[in-house]
């Protein structure tokens, strides 16, 4: 499902992001991706995004080959990953419900198919009774599931999470990571990016620590919750 | 791209306009006074060509054929002329037709001329009238020399002046145009860029769901070709109110002049097809280059 092939990323300036990263992730699985800041975290989701190329070795993600693949690829790659950040990025001025249409919207879904899967959505993160409400009104928890419930639309192949819990109380974290192995349970793959070693020695998952721009472990997880 | 989404990106498009509406009536305010000033010099210009035109056409070159030429010789010279370009009539005028055209100027008095028959001192010559002033010189010129020519009556002067005047014009509206669609695209692209900044997280949440990058630019483009659109129907609706009452300003005038002025001033009826049709396109083409200039420098899709 993702597949990092002697990867390497240097910027301009001599920065080595990333050396000679390996990671395979196959489907279905839940993986942690553990590191403290300037560890390659932020360069390697910009990779799977393709935000950015890698300066060296080979990226498959749901198979498209990020390197080969034509710019206008780009967003059916996208299309096949749902992304949650620690911010939300929810936009302030529409409701739970119009977030999550929002992201339909702009990718050509026919209104009676946004009109269908929206609440069903927002059923599945248990924000049924929310959905005409603010972000502002909700609590942190809450505004990530809506960002959830957006990153779910279309179906993905693979959930990105990027700190999901980084601005969340801890109590309402647990929420949030027991949604996603329920998401990961119906067989999505669910990748946590996060620097917070709790957060994933208390889930036994899988977890691949990088340093430094290298994998430095990767820790098969026992059975998951 | 279905119907229901390409709606949904023109209303988008059209609601930036109202997010950022002091910069977009800025944005219009300048465009539509653009065009007024375009569209108000191209009326002049219309105008101006068409008073030329009438004044070109009373004006004919008249070769005076010498006394002496053969029939051979004036034959030859119909030929020639007919052989030139830019010539778009000619006729030939004997020397008894002369007489009789002179008689006829001079009316009750022509009976002076009588007897003068046998004894003709008029000249025969060739009329000619030319497809354009600026042709004049070119065209003396080259029958001033030709076998059987006399002399050549012909309005150089005005002909230099008024294909003077015409070039003047078309360089110096030419720049000033220039200058103002330069500064439109300036200010409107400016508009699109707050717009786009205003619009980040959006951008930025459309990005990552998977939007393509036709989706995410259209409504910028929507937003820049509606100033255009508004901008054209603004401006249309200054010039038609200032073309109407400047007609009927200068009919009631006393000034003499300007009322024969407004007597060959071309109706609005016959223009405004022209007007609101450039205005229309020039607004969108503006529109869409200034959209589409931002765009590709602010927008990492």
């Amino acid at each position: 499902m993702i597949e990092f092939r002697n990867v390497s990323k240097n910027y301009p300036g001599g920065t080595h992001a990333l050396d000679d990263v390996d990671i395979m992730i196959d489907k279905g699985e839940f993986v942690f991706i553990l590191g403290h800041s300037g560890a390659g975290k932020s360069t390697l989701l910009k990779l799977m995004l393709r935000e950015e190329l890698p300066s060296k070795g080979s990226i498959m993600i749901a198979d498209y080959n990020l390197v080969k693949m034509r710019k206008r690829q780009i967003p059916y790659l996208r299309r096949e990953l749902g992304v949650v950040f620690q911010d939300f990025r929810l936009i302030p001025t529409m409701t739970a419900y119009e977030n999550v249409a929002f992201a339909m919207r702009v990718t050509n879904i026919s209104a009676k198919e946004i009109r269908r899967r929206v609440p069903y959505i927002l059923r599945i993160v248990g924000l049924e009774d929310k959905m005409h409400v603010f972000p502002e009104q909700l609590s942190g928890g809450e505004q990530q599931r809506v960002a959830l419930a957006r990153a779910l639309v279309h179906n993905p192949k693979i959930i990105l999470a990027d700190e999901p819990t980084g601005n969340i109380d801890p109590e309402l974290s647990l929420e949030i990571m027991e949604l996603l192995f329920e998401i990961n349970k119906l067989g999505t793959t669910v990748v946590v990016v996060t620097h917070d070693v709790a957060l994933a020695n208390r889930f036994h998952a899988r977890t691949i620590t990088l340093d430094h721009g290298r994998v430095v472990s990767d820790t098969k997880g026992n059975d998951a919750v | 791209m279905r119907g229901s989404s390409l709606g949904y990106l023109i209303r988008k498009g059209i609601s930036n306009i109202w997010l950022n509406r002091m910069m977009s009536a800025a944005s219009i305010g300048i465009l539509t006074a653009c065009l007024i000033i375009v569209g108000g010099s191209g009326l002049l210009a219309v105008n101006i060509r068409d008073l030329f035109t009438s004044i070109e056409n009373q004006n004919e070159i008249v070769v005076f054929v010498k006394e002496e030429a053969t029939e051979q010789e004036v034959n030859n010279l119909g030929t020639y002329i007919d052989s030139l370009d830019h010539v778009s009539d000619y006729y030939y005028v004997s020397k008894a037709d002369a007489l009789v055209e002179q008689k006829e100027y001079m009316g009750e008095k022509g009976y002076l001329l009588d007897g003068l028959e046998d004894d003709n001192p008029l000249p025969a010559s060739y009329r000619l009238t030319l497809s354009g002033l600026e042709y004049l010189n070119e065209i003396v010129t080259s029958l001033q020399s030709y076998q059987g020519v006399d002399t050549i009556s012909a309005p150089t002067d005005l002909a230099d002046t008024l294909t003077g005047v015409e070039k003047t014009a078309l360089v110096l509206g030419s720049i000033i145009i220039g200058i103002l669609v330069v500064a439109s695209t300036v200010v409107i692209s400016n508009t699109i860029r707050l717009t786009l900044f205003a619009r980040r997280r959006e951008i930025n949440i459309m990005k990552y769901v998977g939007a393509t990058d036709g989706f995410i630019r259209l409504p910028f483009v929507v937003e820049g070709i509606t100033i255009g659109v508004i901008s054209a129907l603004l401006a249309f609706g200054v010039i038609f109110a200032i073309y109407q009452s400047l007609g009927t300003l200068f009919a009631e005038t006393k000034i003499s002049w300007l009322t024969s002025v407004s007597s060959s001033l071309i109706p609005f009826a016959n223009l405004w097809i022209y007007v609101i049709g450039g205005f229309l396109i020039a607004g969108v083409v503006i529109g869409s280059m200034a959209s589409s200039a931002s765009i590709r420098r602010y927008l990492r899709v």
